[in-house]
This record gives structure tokens, sequence and C-alpha cells, in this order.
């Protein structure tokens, strides 16, 4: 019985298309009026329907590969501890000869590493997995682990007169975890900067430094800057927090005790200038701060060089005699050698406001970089030895570490970990997006903006008809499949349009990426999965979010008025893309495209131009007369479980 | 199409691309020299004459091969020099002329033996040949007359050859240009000459850098003393920019090779040997990172230049690697293969008539001189017309933060008067920068220290009407 | 009732004259102090706009825990540092100049401050603002403040807003999903498992978040001006603040004053009791001692003993000491508080800070006896 109703129902289902079919007008005013688009040329019944995420790039398996990230060497210099994210293992080789000597599961993507004083604790960041696990050097075995903020990727160990502690750099929380070791427990979890990255703590305990990726969210028109945010490791409480005026995408930093200086390399960034140009550094330049501990004066110099510039300034290891410190650049294959007896002579001599420029002044670097070290592919985290005498580079996408002689500055080998991965498409893909080897003077790469294909948070102003009215909010590249059109006047059809021709005219400023190399970066952005976002453990909704997600997909207000189809959330933002990809104006000059809500929580600032700092301005300020949807019956609760929903997709 | 179709297509394919593909393969170890005529007399009626004399020749040469290899790629011109090969090793572009009276222009020659053939016929001659990442070719015309008293229409300007063979200008100030080379990012490095204006900060001939659409034409080092002069730049492959510099104006007078870095090109100028002031006439970089250098051979009584090969570390020349009796070897290049620099894509709008241009701070200047004025209200924006006058464009107002945004013609000089509340002038820059069409362009301040990169702050000038700014009605452009 | 009241007032002013007419300086009465439960104030040292502070009207006051004066004023926050104050104004970013309310997170050592427009975090230098358009703030008008383990508990005009400082979230409590009857929240307590909301109209609402249970605390008599029933419940229900220490919740209202110890209500008028101004500010509970500020001047009260301070017509300081069941006995100060309108207080063993209308008073306690010890003793 069963299958002849079906079969039924099919047939009346057909004929009832048919009949449809034949009425044209139908189907043009259900398109019209379901998509709000006057011109249907681009419309298709596509971006309402038959969409799927599981058939996205970002939803498929992928290969996973022996991508170094943490470093840790054992304090007498002979193991070498390294955290492969990509593949939940933690690998231990041996430095003389230069093999992996044992693998072991680490579940959560290990991250950052820190060893205690004896050696015999390794800390494991598991950056999906919210932990900290503490594995046992003798065995490799986890012996303890203990929640921590959102997405951990840094830990340093210290010891306190309080006792042993940790200072754990949670990312995507925007705060520290500080741990006691004895017992394992958290004393405190301050706010740091947005997005802390990395940690290091001064030898007697008595103070740990945070460096922070992105600078402090801000109007789109102020000076962005990120911070070294100084912590009491005794007692958990934020002392300090040093500005980095105009700069960010800083991911590591060391301490020069001989000298109380803390080190952290940067990109200088110079998104409120017009990108008339980007010779000069006009857009960015890499550069490291020199913060002294004592006056908390804040010097920042350059890295990179008049007409060749150093991208992605990543990982740094300062010599344990403080002579030295050596930053690796990511998207050059370079780890720069900075000789610090120079930067202090120059330091001494130069003026406060030559000190001030300093950074601004692209041929100042030759006076302290001293060297310039060739790498392989995407060098990131630095480890120096305790003797000193060998600097390991972490080649992340080259799945090896380089062991540097620090005297000689020559190789010394390498730790292979893998293959490099060139079988796969996206890890190709990868390599591309992280290099800068296809912008003018390899100024940057696309990673310079997207971090971890991500957004750095600001705005930039491109290069148009005009000169500073283009101002465009930096978009999340995290989940993007299948959400085409791109830009925010949602012309660009592709990713391969956007990242071919139009990135090489607006920014990078040559040829465009030749095309093997752009399919393999496409196919890397595609294979891209939204943000991950705090959501409870069990994957439920709290009812705060279950009641923003009625909200959301209210077809009529709080009093029982209808809402215009058009002006429902879920009509534009409409599951499970949360976009139907067409362009709509929302009142604030447009029409833009329709971003997808993945990951939503943590991109902002949001609107075209970034003029909304939260998501609660999009409606509070920025949507007057129910221009972005009818919002204007909610209260304040029924916003806030609308924001609490939206954080969750 | 059956299988037996495809392949016999992919057959012939195959075999049409052996046949009109690169031959160079053979002749790897090969160079490309300018031989001058040791014994040369004739008055030199422009700049060229002076270099390369009647008899300059251009000549393909490979020892190491066997038999030896020599032929003379400039076959049939009664002087040739100044060779640029092309990427793929195959070709060879110089300048010649065909008679003694006639205009120099470029010529492509290849290394099959076949005649060359004309690519420019510039009204005034055609010199310095250099090719873009595109293969496209730029150069310099006219040619400048050795004497001052001979007519001189045009200042000589940079062109690029369309691939119609129809040439575009590229530069458009109001000095004269010399001596083109390709820097590996794609930028065109070329030598201006010394501003005769009142005003003009610079002293003597100075390199400056254009994208290869003409935009963004930023100084790039020097300049170097007055009355000196700058040849044949060439990029190394470690990172410097060598150069020949003469003590004199005079052509007859060689100079020294001299270099300067390209992490701080204006703070680095040395002699590329620091062992000797040999008289050198040509540095080139050579295969690894060696160079070559054409340069007067000190064991030989005449002085006669003969070809060296050395290290980029060489203090000295040693031994010169060729010499001949007859000859100079005035310049030399090696006959391979190359890396192309960086293309560029155009940001140019041909159909565009106008340009933008953004200060941020006109108040601010490298030029210690502009030091304790009081602060610009308004700039003058001025413009170099065809008969040479200089006519006023109009004025744009100057923000507080020092920042003014002006829209103004494309392909005209363009000078700057900085002037106070009371309108006196604080600061004047001759007619120097030009636009293409649809340029967005910028600059930091008033002769900013080179090299800076700007404040991160979002110019008060963007938040007024941008000020237009045309040619006076009945001005010739350039 | 009108009547009633004038006539309790017209008495108790007329006590005050006689008393102030006995009154005796308190360095002659000394030793009389030894038999009070709690430190006496010996002199006030007040600070003005000679001192720093940008305007004459304070509001609240506190010494965090790393030892730093914290001010709250009509025109910004100030911290006091080796001696001398620095402010932080809206020129330094914060949200709003009349900063109402205050109070330290002692893990991280953050300081949360409430204004006129909008909540703000200082820390170590930066200044983090949270507004009603930018955040689940329920409202920007910021009257309490309280952090209890990872929650910040914001009063507002609004509703409570309940800040989750791990995770960012908020929640909103206020007439629509809690029992209470008025948004308008002058003030919030974490008191162990439970918060205490003061609501301006609809008295204490208890609140366990572990069940998610409200309990409403109302006036019995259900008169706002008149406590027909005494310890019968909250004196009032237009709480102006609540605090709670030790066990016990004082709620201020503006009608009186009363202390609840989790079973056992008491209340206090002025025209029963020696507190001397229905019209109370706020309470400061040290121990089981509360401090008072009112309209009239600075109480100390264990509930059986009072001692208020006030600044007579003459500017002079006046102390008064009522024990049960003996007359007032009233003394004069050496110093007096800068003003009687009393907003906040802020006390440990040693000291007390006093903000007023007219600036603000640092109040030196007399040293033999610390509020501890004699909380202890009892």
């Amino acid at each position: 019985m069963k299958p002849r109703l079906i079969t039924l129902f099919l047939v009346v289902a057909a004929l009832g298309a048919v009949a449809m079919w034949l009425r044209q007008d139908y189907w043009v005013d259900h398109m019209s009026r379901m998509s709000g688009q006057k011109d249907l040329s681009h419309v298709t019944c596509f971006n309402c329907h038959m969409v799927s995420t599981a058939k996205l790039r970002w939803a498929q398996p992928r290969p996973h590969h022996d991508a170094p990230a943490g470093l840790a060497v054992s304090p007498d210099g002979k193991i070498i501890y390294i955290a492969l994210d990509d593949r939940d293992q933690i690998a231990a080789a041996d430095a003389v000869s230069q093999k992996v000597l044992r693998r072991v599961k680490v579940a959560g993507r290990p991250f950052g590493l820190a060893l205690d004083a004896a050696g015999q604790k390794l800390f494991v960041t598991c950056r999906d997995a919210d932990r900290l696990a503490i594995l046992d050097t003798q065995t490799l075995k986890e012996t303890a682990s203990i929640g921590v903020g959102m997405a951990p990727v840094a830990v340093a160990y210290c010891r306190t007169s309080a006792g042993e502690r940790l200072i754990v750099a949670n990312s995507m929380a925007d705060n520290i975890s500080v741990l006691s070791v004895s017992p394992l427990r958290e004393i405190g979890r301050p706010s740091a900067g947005r997005e802390p990255f990395d940690v290091t703590v001064n030898p007697d305990g008595t103070r740990a430094f945070v460096v922070n990726r992105m600078a402090w969210l801000a109007s789109v028109k102020t000076v962005p800057a990120a911070e070294v945010t100084e912590i009491d490791p005794v007692t958990a409480r934020t002392i300090g927090r040093d500005p980095l005026a105009s700069a960010h995408l800083s991911e590591s930093i060391g301490i020069v005790p001989s000298r109380s200086w803390v080190l952290n390399p940067l990109v200088k960034v110079r998104n409120l200038v017009p990108i008339t140009q980007v010779a000069n550094g006009w857009v960015m330049s890499s550069g490291f701060a020199v913060t002294d501990t004592r006056t908390c004066k804040v010097i920042q110099l350059p890295l990179d060089e008049a007409n060749n510039y150093y991208a992605d300034p990543s990982g740094m290891a300062v010599a344990p005699d403080g002579k030295r410190a050596f930053i690796a650049s990511g998207g050059s294959d370079v780890v720069s050698v900075v000789d610090l007896d120079k930067v202090s002579a120059w330091l001494a001599a130069a003026s406060v406001s030559t000190k001030e420029e300093a950074i601004n002044d692209m041929s100042l670097s030759p006076e302290y970089v001293i060297a310039r070290i060739p790498t392989q592919r995407n060098p990131r985290q630095l480890l120096i030895s305790p003797d000193g005498g060998t600097l390991y580079v972490a080649e992340r996408l080259q799945d090896s570490i380089l062991l540097v002689d620090t005297k000689t500055l020559t190789t010394k080998g390498r730790i292979m970990l893998g293959d490099g991965g060139l079988n796969d498409p996206i890890r190709r893909g990868e390599r591309v997006f992280t290099t800068a080897a296809y912008t003018f003077q390899h100024q940057f790469s696309c990673r310079s903006c997207h971090p971890d294909g991500h957004v750095d948070g600001l705005s930039y102003d491109f290069d148009t008809s005009g000169i500073g009215d283009n101002l465009l909010d930096n978009r999340s590249l995290l989940g993007v499949a299948g959400t085409e059109p791109f830009k925010w006047n949602g012309k660009n059809p592709s990713l391969e349009v956007q990242c071919g021709p139009r990135f090489a005219k607006v920014l990078m400023r040559t040829d465009p990426i030749p095309p093997k190399e752009l399919r393999d970066l496409t196919t890397f952005i595609k294979s891209q999965p939204p943000q991950r976002v705090a959501r409870r453990h069990d994957g439920k909704l709290t009812p705060a979010q279950e009641r923003g997600k009625a909200i959301f997909f209210a077809t009529k207000t709080s009093a029982g008025v209808e809402i215009p189809h058009g002006k429902r959330c879920s009509s534009c933002h409409r599951p499970p893309l949360y976009t139907v990809r067409l362009s709509f104006d929302v009142g604030t000059g447009g029409p833009f495209d329709t971003p997808h809500l993945l990951g939503v929580a943590n991109t902002a600032p949001y609107l075209h131009d970034g003029r909304a700092l939260s998501l609660e301005e999009i409606w509070t300020l920025y949507s007057t007369n129910d221009t972005h949807g009818v919002t204007s019956y909610m209260n304040k609760e029924q916003l806030n479980d609308l924001v609490e929903f939206l954080k969750t997709l | 199409m059956s299988v037996f179709r495809q392949l016999l297509v992919l057959i012939a394919g195959a075999m049409l691309l052996a046949n009109i593909g690169c031959r160079q393969a053979a002749r790897q170890n090969g160079l490309v020299l300018v031989q001058t005529p040791v014994a040369a007399t004739q008055p030199a009626a422009d700049m060229l004459d002076a270099r390369y004399p009647n008899g300059s020749r251009v000549l393909f040469m490979d020892q190491t091969a066997d038999p030896k290899t020599e032929m003379v790629l400039s076959q049939g011109l009664v002087a040739a020099g100044d060779p640029v090969v092309s990427y793929d090793g195959c070709a060879v572009y110089f300048v010649g002329k065909e008679t003694p009276e006639s205009d120099w222009q470029i010529y492509r020659g290849n290394l099959s033996g076949d005649l060359p053939k004309p690519v420019t016929s510039m009204p005034g001659g055609a010199m310095h040949p250099a090719l873009l990442p595109t293969g496209s070719l730029v150069f310099i015309s006219p040619v400048p007359k050795m004497h001052p008293g001979q007519p001189q229409n045009r200042l000589p300007a940079i062109y690029l050859r369309a691939a119609n063979g129809s040439p575009s200008q590229l530069s458009f100030g109001a000095r004269a240009v010399s001596d083109l080379t390709i820097l590996a990012d794609g930028r065109i490095l070329f030598v201006q000459a010394p501003s005769n204006e009142a005003g003009s900060a610079s002293a003597g001939p100075a390199l400056f850098t254009i994208n290869s659409d003409g935009t963004e034409i930023t100084a790039f080092a020097g300049a170097l003393t007055a009355g000196s002069r700058i040849e044949h730049p060439r990029l190394l492959a470690d990172g410097r920019v060598a150069f020949i510099h003469a003590a004199s104006n005079d052509l007859s007078t060689r100079g020294v090779a001299e270099c300067v870095s390209l992490s701080r090109p204006f703070q680095s100028l040395a002699p590329l040997f620091s062992g000797e002031l040999a008289l050198v006439s040509s540095v080139e970089p050579a295969l690894g990172t060696n160079l070559l250098i054409c340069a007067a051979n000190t064991a030989d009584s005449s002085h006669r230049l003969a070809l060296f090969q050395v290290e980029p570390a060489a203090t000295v020349l040693a031994k010169p690697i060729l010499t001949d009796p007859q000859w100079n070897i005035c310049e030399a290049v090696e006959a391979v293969a190359r890396p192309r620099p960086m293309g560029r894509l155009s940001t140019m709008d041909p159909q565009k008539q106008t340009g933008k241009i953004l200060c941020l701070n006109a108040n601010f200047s490298g030029d210690q001189s502009m030091g304790g004025q009081s602060l610009a209200t308004h700039v003058r924006l001025t413009a170099r017309t065809a008969s040479g006058t200089t006519v006023v464009l109009g004025e744009a107002p100057v923000q507080a933060d020092g920042s003014f945004l002006a829209e103004v013609p494309t392909d005209v000089p363009l000078g700057f008067e900085t002037l106070d509340a009371n309108n006196h002038v604080l600061h004047r820059q001759p007619p120097v920068i030009w636009l293409r069409p649809a340029e967005n362009r910028s600059c930091i301040g008033c002769h900013e220290p080179p090299n800076r990169a700007p404040h991160n702050a979002r110019p008060l000038a963007l938040n007024f009407p941008i000020t237009s700014l045309n040619l006076p009605a009945g001005t010739t452009p350039p | 009732m009108k009547t009633i009241y004038k006539l309790t007032a017209t008495l108790v002013a007329m006590g005050e004259i006689l008393c102030f007419c006995g009154a005796v300086p308190i360095g002659a009465a000394q030793s009389s102090t030894n038999n009070l439960p709690f430190p006496l104030i010996e002199r006030f040292e007040n600070f003005g706009a000679k001192d720093g502070l940008p305007t004459h009207k304070v509001h609240c006051v506190l010494r965090a825990s790393d030892g730093k004066l914290w001010v709250g004023t009509y025109g910004g926050a100030l911290f006091r540092d080796n001696g001398k104050f620095h402010l932080i104004s809206t020129n330094d970013g914060l949200s709003h100049r009349m900063v109402m309310c205050m109070v330290e997170d002692k893990r991280t050592g953050d300081m949360w401050l409430g204004t006129m427009r909008g909540l703000n975090r200082y820390s170590a230098g930066r200044i983090t603002t949270y507004t009603q358009t930018d955040s689940g703030l329920p409202n920007n008008v910021v009257y309490g403040l309280d952090i209890m383990d990872d929650t910040l508990w914001v009063a507002t005009a609004a509703g409570l807003g309940a800040l989750n400082l791990k995770t960012g979230s908020w929640s909103i409590y206020d007439q629509n999903n809690t029992v209470m009857h008025e948004p308008w929240v002058y003030s919030v307590t974490g008191a162990k498992d439970r918060v205490f909301v003061g609501v301006w109209g609809g008295g204490i609402l208890e609140y366990e978040p572990a069940s998610g249970i409200f309990k409403e605390h109302r006036d019995p008599d259900r008169d706002f001006h008149f406590d027909l029933a005494p310890d019968d419940g909250p004196v009032s229900d237009i709480t102006s603040w609540v605090a709670w220490e030790d066990g016990v919740l004082w709620q201020a209202t503006y009608f009186g004053m009363s202390r609840y110890d989790g079973s056992r209500w008491r209340t206090w008028q002025e025209t029963k009791s020696p507190l001397p101004s229905n019209f109370v500010n706020f309470i400061w509970p040290h121990g089981r001692v509360a401090w008072v500020g009112t309209d009239c001047g600075l109480s100390t009260t264990d509930g059986n003993i009072w001692v208020n301070y006030r600044t007579d017509e003459h500017g002079d300081g006046i102390m008064e000491i009522a024990r049960p069941g003996q007359p007032m006995e009233t003394r004069k100060m050496t110093t007096a508080l800068p003003n009687n309108f009393v907003l906040g207080i802020w006390v440990d063993d040693r000291e007390a800070w006093l903000a007023t209308s007219d600036g603000l008073a640092h109040a030196f306690l007399s040293p033999t006896q610390s509020a501890t010890k004699v909380a202890v003793d009892q």
C-alpha cells in the first residue's frame, strides 16, 4: 500500500509541477517574491533549494599531514618534542640523529608545548578540545588533563614563589588560564587582548607576557592596536597591557633577560590609509617590538627591507645569551637573524622621534639584521637548544624541522616528519595561501590578512575609481565554499576570480597567481570549514539559544503580526549556509552580498565596512526602520537570545 | 576524430613547435658581446654615436662550444650595441643604425644567423631596449643629440612597443630619461637627468622606477653628484643594483662601477670593487651569482676594454677572460634563458583623462630646509605644457593633518607649491611626477624621506569632496 | 499619618539640638569608646577639587585588593596611587562620566565601573565598554555591580544583567522572566550560593542560580512610607541598596533600612531608632556591622548600638552614640564629614572611605577596636 501511495503522490506532484510550469508567471512571481530581487537573471532555484553542506569540500574527509606546530626541547638538549596538530600526535625526536623516536596520540589537536624544569612533564595545549594535557616524558603517556579556555594554543611553564605555574593562551576565548601544577587546577582566568597566541615568563617567574594576534575591537576609523598582556603568575592577575600601536598578528614572544626586554614579531598594518599603492609598505610591513619591561616603553622596528619584504613574521626565539633573536617569516621562507647588540646600540643612539618613526623606515633593518637564513616552506615556530647552539625551525608546510647552527648560521640538518604532502591539492593550496611569492616585492600573503583562513578583524580602504570611498570589512575565508558570489558587492562569481585577477589587481599588484597554483589555492580555501563555535558539550542549544532560534526563524512578531518574507532573518540567511547568496540593501548603502553566518560569532566587526562592532549593533544602531529584517519588535531579552543563537552557528 | 588522427595532429604540433622553438639549448655558454673598434674617430652626433661608433657590432660568441661559435648579430648595420637577451634566451634586442646618417632604432636578432629586423621606427631614434616580463619591449626615444645647438624636439621618454608594433609613451616627466633595466619586481628602473628647475632638490642624475604601465613614478636611488652621469644600471643576483658612474657629462669619459643595495638604495652607494677604480663600461649579472664586467684592461698599455668575470664579492677585477687587440669589448651579456621578473596587472584605464592624487601630509618633508616654517593651508598644483612653460592648474585645500586630495590631468608633469594662509609659498616642487589615466597616487609628504611607509591614519582630506583641477583651456599637454 | 511623621521629625530635630548643646569634644570622651562593639571614627581627612577630584560629587569608593583606592565621581573614575589621584575619563574611553558603582574582580584585578551610560571594565589600563546597544547589557543606566564566581551581576534601570565572564554571554532577569515586579534594579549583591537583588519598588529578589528559583521579599504591609509592622520583612519596597556579608543581608531604602539573617528580619526607621534619616543611600557591611550612608550623615550599627556622624550647620563634626536604653551621647569632633549626603562607603579594620555629595572623606578609625575583633568577640 505504501509504495502505491508514494507513487500516487509523486504522479500528482509531477502533474502539479508541470501544470505550474506552464504558468510561467507563477514561477517568476515565486522567485521574485522569495528572492526579493527585481532582476532575476542571476537567481536560480538553487539559491534557496537543494543546498547541502554535506557536499561541500570542507565537509569531506581530507588528508592529514605531519605539520609541526609547537616545539619543546628537553633540558639536556637531546630530545625535541614536536606537536603534530593535524595528526593529533606528539612526536619525540633525537636531536643528534635527527630521527623521530616515537609518536603518541594526543586527542584534540595538540598545538602548544612546554616542559617543566626537570623535563619530566610535557604540557600540551589541545586546541580543539579546550584542554591542557600532561604527558610523562619517560612514557609519553597522558597523566592528567584539565579544561581551559577555548582554543588554547600556547603554554608556558614557570616556577614561582607560590609553586609551579602554567600560563595558557586561550586564543578564541580572549583570556588566559593560569594553572597551578600541583595540584593541577585553574587559579584564574584573566582577560587577554584579542586572540592571545603565545606566552613567555621571565626567569624568576614574577611576570608572564602574552602576545595577542588581533587588535582590540574598535571603530574602523581608529588606529588598531594589539597588546602584550602582562600577568602575575602567582595571583593570575593582569598587571599590565602594553599596546602595540597599529600592529597586530604577533604569534610569538620572547624574553631577553639580560636586557629586560620582551620581543615579539608583528605586522605593522596601515589599513587606515587608502590602498593606492603597496610599495614602501603602504598596506603592511613586518617588524618586531622591543618592550622595555622596566619602563613599559615599546619601540617597533622593521624587519623588512626597502625593496624586499619578509612577510608573516611568526615564530621567534632568543638566544640564551641574549645576543641574537631569530624571527621566522612564514610567508617568505626565511629566518631573519637580529643582532640584539646592534639593536641596543641603535636604540641608544637614536632620538626619541627617530625611534618612534623607526618602524616606518624601510631602510633601517640592515642596521641590525645580520643574516637571512633560507628555509623550506612556511617556517613558523622556533626553538633554541638549552646551550644556544642549535636553532630548530618548524617548517610547517614541509613537514620538517630545520636545524641551524647558531654560530655559523648554516643548516645542520633536518628532522623529517612527513613528505610535505604535495600529492594533496589542499596542502599545495595552503602553500600558495601562505606564500608571499606572488605579491609585489613579496610584501604579504593571503594569510597576512586571513590568519588561519580567518579574519584580521580590520577594514581596508581598497583602491577603486575613487580614493577613500571603499572601506571594506575583511571577511573570513572559513566556510566560504558554496557561498559564491564573493566580494561585498557580490560581483565575483567564484573564488578563482576573487583570488586570481581581482586579488592581483587590487592587492598583489602583480600578475595573477598562475592557473595551477590558483586551482590549488581555491581547493584549499574551499576545504576550510567554518570556525569552531562555543556550544554546549552535548551539542544541544541552551534555553536562550533555543529562544533565539525561534526568533531567527520567526514568521510573526511577538504580537502576532506577520513578518514579510523578505524581512525575516531566515529568508536571506537561509540554512544550511545561512545565506541565499544574493545581494540586499540592509540600509547601509548597499546592496551588499549576504554573508553566510557559519562561525559568525568570531568575525567581528560586522556589516560591509565593519561599522558594527558587535552583533547587537547590527540592529541597535544600524537597522533603523527595520532595514535589516523586522527586528524592532524585539525587546532586549529577545535580541540577546537572537545573538546567543547566532553565536552557535 | 579517430585516435590515429589525434596522434597525427599531436605529432604535427610537436614538429611545428620544434621548428619554431628556440634552438638555443646547445649554446648555453654563449655570450653576446658588443665590440667597438679600437680606432674609431668619427664625430659623434648623438649619445649612441659616442658609445657605439661606426663599426661597432653585436656578436654572439661561444668559445666553449666545439667548434667555437662566433656570429655577428648586427650584420648589415653600420653600428650596434646595448644588447638585451630575451627571457627565453633565443632573441637579442639591440640598438643599431643602418647608415651613418640614419636614426638609431631597436633591432631584434636571433642566434640562427638571420639578419636583424628593426622593431622600432621612432622619429629621433630609439635606444636602451629592455624587456618587460611579458616580453614586450620598452625603450627610450628620442636619442639625445650631442650638441646643445642641435634641435631636440622632445625630451627622451620611455616607450612601450605594443603588440601591434605601435609605441605608447610611459614616462611624462620634465626631465630626460635614459638607461633602462627591469627589476625583479617588474618595475622599470631608469636614469633621470637632473632638473634645471629652481628649487629642485636633485643635484645630479638619479635612478627612478615606474611600473610597466608608467604608473607610480618613484625615486629609487641618488641623486648622485652634480655634473656626473649614470649609465647601464643592472640588477645583480645578490640584490645590488650596479651601474656605471662617470664623473662628467662628457660621454667620452668612462666611469667606474658603483652599486646600491636594494635593501637601502639611498644609503648604500659604494664602489662595486672596493680594491680598485677600474674604468668600466658595463656590468651584467652572469650565470649563478657571478658578474660579467667590461672594463679597461690595466695590463694592456692601450687600456682597451676587455671582458672580466668575477665573483660578486670580488674587490678587484684580476685577469680578463676575453681580450681582443682590434676591439674594445664594451658590453657583454650571457645568451641564456633567465627567470622573468614579476609581472603586473595594470590599474590604468586609458579611457580616463584624469587621475587622483592624495598627499597624506604636505607639511611632512625629509627636506630639512622646510623645518620651522608655518603650516600649509592650501596647495597649488602646476603642470608643464608642451611649450615647456608651467601653468597653474588650481589650488586644493590642505586639511589640518596636512592632507589634500585632488583630481588632476594625466600624462603631464605635475608640480606643487604649498602655501600658507597668507598665500606665501612654503615649498615648491617643480613639475616632475605624472599620473597615468585613472591612476590613484599617494605620497607621504613633500620630499618625503625615501623608502618610508606612511603612518596609519585616515587622512582628513577623505572627508571632503575631491578638488578637481584641469589644464587651462587651450593648453596643450606635452 | 503625615501629622505623626512631621511630629516625630520635629521631636528628633529637637533632640538633635539638645544633644548638640551638650556635645563634648571627642578627645575628652575617648575612654567611653571601649564599650562599643565596633570602632569609632577618630577624624576625617577630606578630598575635593584641590586634590584632583574632577567634581564635588562622589558616588562610590572602594579600596582594591592591590591597595589602590578607586573613586567614582560625577566627572569620571579615579584611582589613587602614591597619594595622587589619576583620572579616568571619557577621553580615556570611559562610556560616561558619571560613575555610579564599582566592583573589583579580585581574581583578575579588573575593576568594573557602572555609569549612567554603560558598563566599563578597567583592566590594567585598558577600558572595555559594554552598552545596551553593543552588548547584552540590559540597560545603560548601571546602578549596582557584584561579582560572584564567573558571573558579573549588573543592576540596571531595566533589569538585572548577568555576564558570564568566561563565555561573554549575557542573561537578563526582569519582569518578563522572573517574579520581579519592576525592572528598575538598583542594587545586587552576591551571597555565597545566591544573589539578592534590590528592586526599586519591588523589594528584594532572592535568586539561586543553581536551581534557577527566584524568591521575592516584599514589604508585607505594602506601605512604602511607614513600617506598620516592624520586623515583619523588608521595611519598604523602595530598595535603594542591598549588601550582604557574613550571612546577613542589609537593605537600604528611602524609607528606612532592614536586616535579614536568612530567617528573621529587623527594620529601622528614623522615628523608631537612632537611624538619622529614612533616606538611606547605601550600606556597607563589615563583619556584622553596617556602615550606613544617609542624606543626614553616616551611621554605624550592629543593630543595637548606633554611632552617627554628621556635620552640623556650623560645619563641625558631630558624633552621636546611641546605646540601647541609654540617652544619646553626643560628641563634637575635631574634623567633619565634607557633606552629610553619603552616597558610598568602603570600610576595613583600619579605615573608612566615604563618598559624599561634596567630596571624598577618609575616616581614620580608632585603633584599639577593630571591627573584625569586635565581630569575633560578639
